[in-house]
């Protein structure tokens, strides 16, 4: 072959791979439908059926305004979630695409049921990410609250992405990724905990505490998407829920509270209800496993450092005894929430706080031995809680409150 | 290779500058002198044929006759009038000879005496005055220069905030001149020398002895020598025959205006070559970061000159590679955009008729084709190109749905990095370059453009320039010449001279140098 030729051949032989591939795993972005949330239930038949909520991109060009929602949901049924996926496909003008889905909903009874037989496509799947957050459904459908649309976001995912994100300054919400969520329940305790997601009247929010007034007409504007508690699971069964305080309480033990509050009453005789909020700044626990005359116990050293965030009552703040005062009562509050944290998945036998583990530390031999029991003696095991609250800091203002 | 390259080019140079004097290359034929000025003005008709530019002007000086010969335009008549005409026809002298003449009564300062008729004839070409007197076996050339010469201004190509204003011109001695004021050592070294058989441009190589390597000057001197062209109009016509690898896109020779850069590149060790009639110096051998280097960077502050040269560095970067990671992250990987991102491309992108790749390529050709137009128009008409650019491509495509407006983002990004490069050889070979990668990730997303950039990150590894590696001192490493690389050290911090062309007179100023307060006990 002459030189002219090798040439001719490797320039055809690169405009081949150029045209000839073109259709190898190229796809558009535009002949793409973004799925931004799914959700899971079941139907009456005991088919799965996936809601979708995707993008229609051509409505977030700012320049052409329409009145037109963003989004689109809709729903497939099958035997299995990856039949129900492609039966939407039947239904979708555009290859759904699953790569940026940011929530996974699963419906509170399908949840009870059982999640492992559903798990397998999510981590089958290569297009579907790990790090899309869980949720369960509790009274509402997911299809429901993927058609729920936040005032703020215009994509109701990218809503519920943003409260999620938001979660670190209440400490109320159980969150987890896909991934945390199949790595704990595959633990040592098979058990785990993620956010649960309700819409509620506004004025009958489930903690009684917050009361705003239904707004008039609109009726969606008297309901809100609300995410609150943590659903606790026992080899991936929906056993219990816990409510907001509860969340709090756990969330205290395993040390994933951020910026949480602590509303407590105000440690001075008074007629009004007045109460002192304090705001977690740092925070460091230890979860210590003993045994006492062979017999398990668990000490949960909390120690917060925080930050004197709003004081309703004439309470002086210069004088240590008071702030001392205000210590107690905070370290009271927080003890309560641990206890009925503990209370409730020791009810469940759900170890979700990892006490287990340690034990095992402790004493390996003891662990072995008793690892099959360990649900029963969990659901008996005492617990105690010491406290150090320490305030260091009452921002930008020491004095008291003028009357 | 380079020693087979210097076999190649022993075996094939049939006559070497370098021992010759070289400005009696072309003179290798001897014609003596005529005698009678008739004869010699015959010859010079013979010689010259009948262009009308040749003046003959014939004189009596006491009982000789003489001549002088000119080409009109190319000298300064009153110069002739003042330093020739006058004092010779106001000599006394009865029997006049040729050296009295030139030791008496010429007051020019530039006389040469010949006695081959040839290279006498040659010279008038040059713009010289022959003076022949009737019976004398020699002629005479006097240096009147008149021909019109550009002012020394600032280069249009190059310029700078802040540094020297003055830029080369089309003279040949004006530029050496230049260089000259800047590098006053002795040891400049400026040699003259012929090329292109029809056009006998003058060139200048220029180096300082004592820095530059002999190996080198002789290895450019033997490339010349090569050269055996009839004309030879611009600088990059030498720069296409003494390039170390004439396939390659990426210049290997350095080109500038700038005498400052020229004297900086001088005192590194390198090597000037300056071309008659175009005001582009050449120096060599270069490092592929010198282009991404200007000559600001050692006037202003060290500081700003790092975060400027990482500003060009990047911008580079952008230029080559933007079209196509959009086009590979849209088309292939579009997990790898962040999702707001990937939502509003995706709602840019709707309804746009083409695929992605398509689409960059029409509007990556629709900009060169506005810049080129832009280029060469004439400075009233490029202002109508700039608006029927700016409304065609940027506004009425996007509004007509053609084209998205993600892409008329990421082909203006693209326009003003490339513009941010200094160098324009270098930005057009990036410019070239674009297309390969954008059409490579067209076909196989990010995997394709990442094997393309492997075969030109290989092809820069193997460049050479004048036999020394182009990406030093990166690769190879030379640490102590980082320091003038993508950062600027302080002038006082770089002891030495580049590897690349100073590698035989390293030390360049003391350490120590770092400013210090003087104590008044000193």
């Amino acid at each position: 072959m002459g030189k002219t030729k090798k040439w001719m051949a490797f320039g055809l032989g690169i405009i081949l791979i150029v045209t000839g591939s073109s259709c190898w795993d190229r796809r558009e972005i535009d002949d793409l439908s973004f799925v931004m949330a799914m959700g899971l239930e079941q139907t009456d038949q005991g088919n799965v059926k996936i809601t979708v909520q995707v993008v229609k991109s051509g409505e977030l060009v700012p320049t052409a305004p329409t009145n037109q929602k963003p989004y689109w949901v809709i729903s497939g049924e099958g035997r299995n979630i990856f039949e129900a996926v492609r039966n939407l496909s039947l239904r979708s003008p555009r290859r759904l695409y699953f790569a940026h889905n940011q929530i996974i909903l699963f419906d509170r009874k399908l949840a009870e049921d059982g999640l492992t037989k559903y798990l397998d496509f999510f981590i089958r799947n290569f297009e579907l990410r790990k790090t899309a957050m869980i949720m369960i459904t509790v009274e509402n459908t997911p299809e429901e609250l993927l058609n729920f649309e936040t005032e703020i976001e215009s994509i109701p995912a990218q809503g519920l992405v943003g409260i999620i994100r938001l979660q670190g300054t209440n400490d109320k919400t159980g969150v987890g990724t896909l991934q945390e969520f199949i790595r704990t329940s595959a633990g040592e305790h098979k058990s785990t905990a993620c956010g649960v997601l309700r819409i509620v009247q506004t004025h009958t929010f489930p903690e009684g505490d917050i009361v705003s007034p239904p707004a008039e007409g609109n009726p969606q504007a008297m309901k809100d998407l609300f995410i609150e508690g943590a659903a606790v699971f026992l080899e991936n069964k929906l056993k219990t829920i816990l409510d907001g305080p509860e969340t709090m309480g756990y969330r205290l033990i395993t040390g994933e509270v951020e910026k949480g509050l602590l509303v407590f009453d105000c440690p001075v005789d008074s007629q009004d209800e007045e109460h002192i909020a304090l705001e977690i700044v740092n925070n460091s626990v230890e979860v210590k496993g003993t045994l006492v005359e062979g017999k398990p116990q668990i000490t949960v050293d909390l120690s917060l450092r925080m930050f004197l965030g709003e004081i309703q009552c004439p309470l002086d703040i210069l004088k240590p005894e008071n702030i001392a005062k205000v210590e107690k009562a905070a370290g009271e509050k927080a003890k309560r929430m641990m206890e009925s944290a503990v209370q409730k998945t020791q009810d469940v036998s759900c170890d979700i706080m990892g006490f287990g583990h340690a034990l095992a530390i402790k004493d390996k031999q003891w662990w072995r031995e008793n690892r099959e029991k360990w649900p029963e003696i969990y659901a008996a095991i005492p617990v105690n809680y010491t406290v150090k609250i320490e305030v260091f800091s009452t921002e930008i203002r020491t004095k008291q409150r003028s009357n | 290779m380079l020693r087979t390259l210097l076999q190649r080019l022993k075996g094939r140079s049939k006559k070497s500058l370098l021992d010759a004097n070289p400005n009696t290359q072309e003179q290798s034929e001897y014609v003596p002198i005529p005698d009678s000025v008739e004869d010699i003005k015959v010859q010079i008709h013979r010689e010259l044929g009948t262009s009308n530019d040749v003046a003959f002007r014939t004189i009596q000086i006491g009982r000789k006759k003489a001549l002088l010969v000119f080409i009109k335009g190319m000298v300064n008549s009153d110069q002739i009038n003042e330093h020739l005409l006058r004092p010779l026809q106001r000599t006394n002298m009865s029997a006049p000879s040729l050296s009295l003449l030139q030791e008496r009564y010429l007051s020019a300062a530039e006389i040469a005496e010949h006695d081959n008729f040839k290279a006498a004839v040659l010279e008038i070409l040059s713009g010289q005055v022959l003076l022949a007197l009737e019976g004398a076996a020699k002629v005479l050339t006097v240096n009147t220069p008149g021909f019109p010469n550009r002012a020394v201004e600032e280069s249009a190509t190059e310029s700078v905030i802040r540094g020297p204003r003055d830029g080369f011109t089309e003279n040949l001695l004006q530029n050496t001149a230049l260089i000259r004021r800047r590098v006053m050592t002795p040891n400049l070294t400026i040699q003259h020398l012929e090329l292109g058989e029809y056009s006998r441009t003058k060139v200048a190589l220029a180096w300082i002895k004592g820095i530059a390597d002999p190996l080198l000057v002789n290895e450019i001197k033997k490339r010349l020598d090569r050269i055996n062209i009839d004309a030879i109009l611009e600088s990059g016509y030498i720069e296409e025959f003494i390039e170390d690898n004439p396939r390659s896109l990426f210049p290997q020779l350095r080109g500038t205006e700038r005498p400052d850069k020229v004297a900086a590149d001088l005192f590194e060790g390198r090597v000037a070559l300056i071309t008659d009639n175009t005001p582009f110096a050449l120096t060599m051998p270069v490092s592929f970061w010198q282009f991404l280097q200007a000559n600001e960077d050692y006037y202003e502050r060290p500081f700003i000159a790092t975060a400027l040269r990482m500003l060009r560095f990047y911008a580079l970067l952008i230029s080559l590679f933007l079209p196509a990671i959009y086009v590979a992250a849209t088309t292939f990987h579009q997990e790898m955009i962040p999702t707001s991102l990937a939502l509003s491309i995706a709602g840019s992108r709707e309804g746009t008729p083409f695929p992605a790749v398509i689409e960059a390529l029409i509007m990556e050709i629709a900009f060169e084709a506005l810049r080129e137009a832009g280029v060469r128009l004439p400075k009233p008409v490029g202002q109508a190109v700039s608006i029927v650019g700016a409304l065609v491509v940027g506004q009425a495509a996007v509004e007509a749905g053609l084209v998205s407006p993600a892409m008329v983002i990421v082909v203006a990004g693209t326009a003003i990095a490339s513009f941010v490069i200094p160098y324009n050889g270098l930005a057009i070979a990036i410019r070239l370059l674009r297309f390969p990668l954008l059409l490579a990730a067209g076909a196989m997303g990010l995997y394709g453009m990442v094997a393309i950039f492997f075969v030109i990150l290989l092809h820069l590894c193997s460049l050479r320039s004048l036999g020394r590696p182009y990406m030093a001192p990166v690769s190879p490493i030379i640490i102590s010449d980082l320091k003038d690389t993508s950062v600027r050290f302080p002038i006082w911090a770089m002891y030495s001279r580049p590897w690349l062309g100073g590698r035989h007179n390293r030390t360049r100023l003391e350490r120590g140098g770092k400013p210090r307060f003087h104590d008044r006990r000193d």
